[in-house]
């Protein structure tokens, strides 16, 4: 909110400092905030203080504001007859919607239409690209129709890293042993015995996994594994220099210290 | 205690006492009832005056029990100077019971007279000259040393160890620990990846000193984390490492930190966000903010208030809170230590060892008693101190000993368990000020907290979608990372924003 | 505008220094939400001054959200308790009358509540008749830190004479205003702008009806004013003279006081 405080635009509508802070669950003495959290409040509370107010809800609470602008749902209202842009809009989010193409009498009857009106919608739909916004309808040979993402608006080199993008992953338990024997065995020279620990049950898929999304890499042939330069920044081993660079900037240099032993030191005493 | 020359009734006096703040700034200001004569409503006025809503007490039907209630919330919140303003209109027996109140809420606190109208000489045996009150000769002040010895309070600091709002963060990717940094470094401004940087390289350099003071956190035996481990873990992420973090993003930052420093050590902490809804971020926070902990000061009764807010910040419900005693809260509310040797009992009706269901619940069961129950204290947040501080006072003042419990049953407190009281005040009290507490929907709602999402259980990180990988990988003991490097952050991160 | 004292048609409102300080005295006190107090003896037209004022105030045009004021007039029998007063004042804030359940604690606390509402003033008429409980019941409510109003005490004979035995007022009074008899020298030039029947009438035979009648006092004029406009309209005159002064005399109680 902007203008008036909160409290102050309360207290002019004839509420007590009492009355709101019950209103809001909070004591009093927090009211003198000027930005009282009202997300957390049920819906009741912001209806109550918006009406007390005579302002809108979204002014209590910005999320709101692209809330408020959809329309509202009315199952029997029929825009269609009177509006080729909203039958050409309603085409566009059934082909979305349908799991295949779809003619335009299978649009009629999912829809309840005419054919002339869905043929109308789908020729308005032609004749309005920009209603799909993201996406374009599409012709698919003979006679139906779908609809795909735009070819104008991601570059060439931006489409293939999301076509090779497989989504955030959260580390799962076998991952976890792998990515952690890959730090303290994965290299030769660490005198690990990572080739043995390859061969138990789950470690295949789950370093493929990791491999897959680049945490982990193999150079010299899959008995020895490297952690990535991200996983080892993440991890604190190194600085950001790889990303600096990667990003044209000049990496600033850090004095390197050599690592002590764990300051408990090796083994220690069980706590109990 | 003072009793202050304010003969000419100066408006003066009344807009410095308004100044004088109240319990935040451990000060309480006493404006009796009009014409009121009996120490009852005066009793009304010593809670008003400790920060309660005036129809509060009528509310929780304790009206005849303000002077214990007003007396053990002055503890509570540490007042140190009760002013009592138009102390002359006060009968002799009001103004005794409010120097006692003052007396027992705090050794040492003062009580301060305000006398408008004009003070006769001494005379002994005069009843009612302000120099005797309450049987005790007092000091008389003028009203410019009254000034002087309790200034204005000093307007609050203003907090900020790491930015406190959602809008302060930049958004956060939702990589897992192992490149999480990498990609805040990758796909942030340097200026905001600055900021998550800090405090990252801050929480995991604090993770690597507890866990070096913890020690050995496996079972030598069988390599798994010792059930200890698992709740001291709990206990230090809900009190240091995540708890306090003020706001979704920054709990996510330390949390991303805190695996990290972990996993280097061969422990395993996984974080699954998916059902807790959107913004799962948001629910890493300790439950117990300072807007819950505002909220319950408006409670007069102290069990309420404190057994409430002891509900939310450990995420379990009452079951245990009857075998508190007196000795395991710290004096001023900042901590609770319960001995992991002090005996409990176990669920009725399920046969201890059960397997299936039962064994679930008696699992849930040993889980909250082992993070209510740990060699390390529980730390309460300070804004919520207060709380705990004054039900403490309140038992010590209705005279139980050290080793009584602390939560007792208000009308049998010797013979009844206060397990269901304490359930109906937690039930009414997070209802009256919108708190939603998870335990409160009941074993049979799988909902918990949202629409749509799966029951956690009821305990602080399972709540969060926190768990700790007893087994795997840390038990080949074999399998050990080397130690981060030391420093760690760029230099250009300690040397501030680009 | 309010009416003037027995209803006297053709009658204007005399801007008397007194009655442009009411308005703004109530200006100030509401900006300050301080307290004043308004004073004199009956007749000297303070009741009206303050009642023009409060209709202005009634009357403005809506402001910013928080600038108006509401408005809120009592006047207590003789010898009022301190809970006739919070009773009265209960009322007259929320409309409706207070359960005698209500302790004196539950009613000045409601009181305190919604008094820390909306910007308020409070006029207490006859304001001499309160004791003093019951100007530290409105001390109380006023001192709270969290209530804002301005507090205005009216009062005829006496009345300061009362308020200024309480030293809590003493401090507490931001505006006075006593309100006086006219002037001598000032009442023809003031008595011709009053009404219409003395347009044009000699200054001798308006000083004469001022020491015969007037005595400075409004009230008193009124009602002079009002037994000269019916006289007049039967003498088919729209101006008094010496006769119709006289006749005046005579129906409102033999001539000289």
């Amino acid at each position: 909110m902007t203008g008036p405080t909160l409290r102050e635009q309360l207290r002019d509508a004839g509420l007590s400092t009492w009355e709101l802070g019950d209103l809001l669950g909070i004591h009093p003495h927090l009211v003198s905030d000027p930005h009282p959290l009202l997300t957390g409040r049920p819906v009741q509370v912001l209806i109550e203080i918006a009406r007390r107010l005579d302002i809108h809800p979204a002014d209590l609470v910005p999320e709101l504001e692209p809330l408020l602008s959809h329309r509202r749902q009315d199952l029997g209202e029929d825009l269609g007859g009177q509006d080729g842009r909203a039958d050409a809009l309603t085409v566009l989010t059934a082909l979305a919607t349908a799991r295949a193409p779809l003619s335009a009498d299978q649009l009629a009857r999912a829809l309840g239409w005419q054919l002339p009106r869905a043929a109308a919608a789908i020729a308005a739909t032609q004749d309005n690209p920009d209603l799909g916004g993201p996406l374009a309808l599409r012709r698919i040979p003979p006679e139906t129709w779908t609809v795909t993402p735009r070819l104008d608006v991601l570059t060439q080199v931006q489409r293939r890293a999301l076509r090779d993008t497989t989504g955030a992953a959260i580390l799962d338990d076998d991952q976890a042993h792998v990515l952690l024997a890959a730090l303290a065995a994965g290299q030769k020279w660490q005198g690990g015995n990572y080739p043995a620990l390859r061969a138990q049950p789950g470690w295949a898929a789950a370093e493929a996994a990791l491999k897959e999304a680049g945490l982990i890499y193999s150079r010299s042939g899959p008995d020895e594994v490297h952690v990535s330069d991200d996983v080892r920044f993440s991890l604190r081993y190194t600085d950001d220099d790889h990303i600096a660079r990667e990003l044209g900037e000049p990496p600033l240099r850090a004095p390197v210290v050599i690592p002590p032993a764990w300051a408990g030191g090796t083994g220690p005493e069980a706590r109990e | 205690m003072y009793v202050v020359d304010n003969a000419g009734d100066d408006l003066a006096a009344v807009r410095h006492i308004n100044a004088c703040g109240g319990p935040a700034e451990h000060r309480a200001v006493l404006r009796p009832t009009p014409g009121a004569g009996d120490v009852l409503t005066t009793g009304w006025d010593l809670l008003v005056a400790a920060g309660k809503p005036p129809h509060a007490a009528r509310r929780e039907h304790v009206t005849a029990l303000s002077w214990e209630y007003g007396q053990a919330w002055l503890a509570g919140s540490g007042v140190t100077d009760l002013i009592i303003d138009r102390a002359h209109l006060l009968t002799r027996d009001q103004a005794a019971a409010a120097a006692a109140a003052a007396a027992a809420a705090k050794a040492g606190a003062a009580v301060w007279l305000l006398w408008g109208t004009g003070i006769d000489p001494y005379t002994p045996g005069y009843d009612g000259a302000p120099h005797l009150v309450a049987g005790a000769r007092t000091q008389v002040i003028s009203l410019w040393e009254f000034y002087q010895r309790l200034p204005a309070a000093a307007p609050p600091l203003p907090a900020a160890a790491e930015p406190g709002e959602p809008d302060d963060w930049p958004p956060l990717p939702a990589a897992d620990f192992p490149t999480f940094l990498a990609a805040c470094r990758r796909y942030l401004p340097r200026r905001e990846f600055a900021q998550v940087a800090r405090l990252y390289y801050d929480t995991a350099e604090a993770a690597d000193a507890w866990l070096d003071t913890y020690g050995a956190p496996r079972d030598p035996r069988d390599g798994q984390l010792t059930p200890r481990f698992e709740a001291a873990t709990a206990g230090w992420l809900r009190d240091s490492a995540i708890g306090p973090a003020p706001c979704g993003p920054a709990a996510l930052v330390r949390l991303r930190a805190v695996q990290a420093a972990l996993f280097v050590r061969a422990i395993v902490l996984s974080w699954r966000p998916g059902p807790l809804g959107p913004l799962p971020a948001t629910r890493l926070p300790g439950n117990l903010t300072s807007q819950v902990a505002g909220a319950l000061q408006t409670a007069v009764r102290t069990d309420a208030a404190a057994a409430t807010a002891l509900s939310a910040h450990l995420n379990q419900g009452p079951a245990f809170f009857g075998l508190l005693q007196l000795s395991d809260v710290a004096p001023d509310g900042s901590a609770i230590r319960v001995p992991p040797g002090r005996a409990r009992p176990h669920r009725r009706g399920i046969t201890p060892g059960a397997v299936g269901w039962y064994g679930q619940v008696l699992e849930a069961d040993e889980r909250s008693w082992r993070e209510l129950a740990t060699a390390e204290p529980i730390l309460i947040p300070a804004h919520a101190r207060p709380l705990f501080a004054a039900h403490l006072a309140y038992r010590r003042e209705s005279g139980a000993a050290s080793t009584d419990p602390y939560f007792a049953h208000p009308r049998d407190p010797a013979n009844k368990p206060a397990t269901d009281v304490l359930r109906a005040a937690i039930r009414s009290t997070a209802q009256r000020i919108g708190l939603d507490l998870p335990w409160l929907h009941g074993d049979d709602c799988r909902y918990g907290a949202d629409i749509g999402l799966t029951w956690r259980g009821h305990s602080w990180p399972g709540e969060r979608g926190l768990v700790l990988a007893r087994t795997g990988p840390g038990q080949d003991q074999t399998i050990t990372p080397p130690p981060p490097i030391l420093p760690a952050r760029p230099q250009w991160i300690s040397d501030g924003p680009a | 505008m309010p009416q003037h004292f027995v209803n006297l048609p053709g009658a204007a409102t005399l801007p008397t220094r007194q009655y442009q300080l009411a308005g703004q005295i109530i200006d100030d006190l509401i900006a300050e939400s301080a307290t004043g107090v308004v004073h004199g003896p009956a007749g000297t037209g303070k009741t009206y001054a303050v009642q023009a004022a409060l209709e202005r105030l009634r009357d403005a045009v809506p402001g910013p959200a928080g600038s108006q004021v509401s408005v809120c007039t009592l006047a207590f029998p003789a010898k009022p308790t301190m809970r006739l007063v919070a009773d009265e004042l209960l009322t007259a804030l929320t409309g409706a009358v207070p359960p005698r359940s209500r302790n004196r604690f539950q009613l000045i606390s409601a009181l305190t509540d919604l008094l820390s509402g909306p910007r308020r003033l409070v006029v207490i008429d006859e304001a001499q008749r309160l004791n003093g409980d019951c100007i530290e019941l409105l001390r109380h409510l006023h001192d709270h830190p969290h209530t804002r109003f301005a507090l205005l005490y009216v009062g005829g004979d006496g009345c300061w004479e009362v308020l200024s035995r309480e030293p809590m007022l003493a401090s507490r009074v931001f505006r006075r205003l006593p309100f006086t008899r006219l002037d001598r020298p000032a009442v023809p030039a003031l008595m011709r702008l009053y009404h219409p029947v003395y347009d044009g009438v000699d200054e001798a035979l308006l000083l004469e009806i001022e020491d015969a009648y007037g005595k400075g006092m409004l009230r008193n004029w009124a009602v002079f004013t009002h037994a000269a406009v019916s006289l007049c309209r039967k003498a088919g005159t729209d101006r008094i003279s010496a006769e119709v002064a006289g006749n005046v005399y005579a129906k409102l109680g033999g001539g000289i006081r």
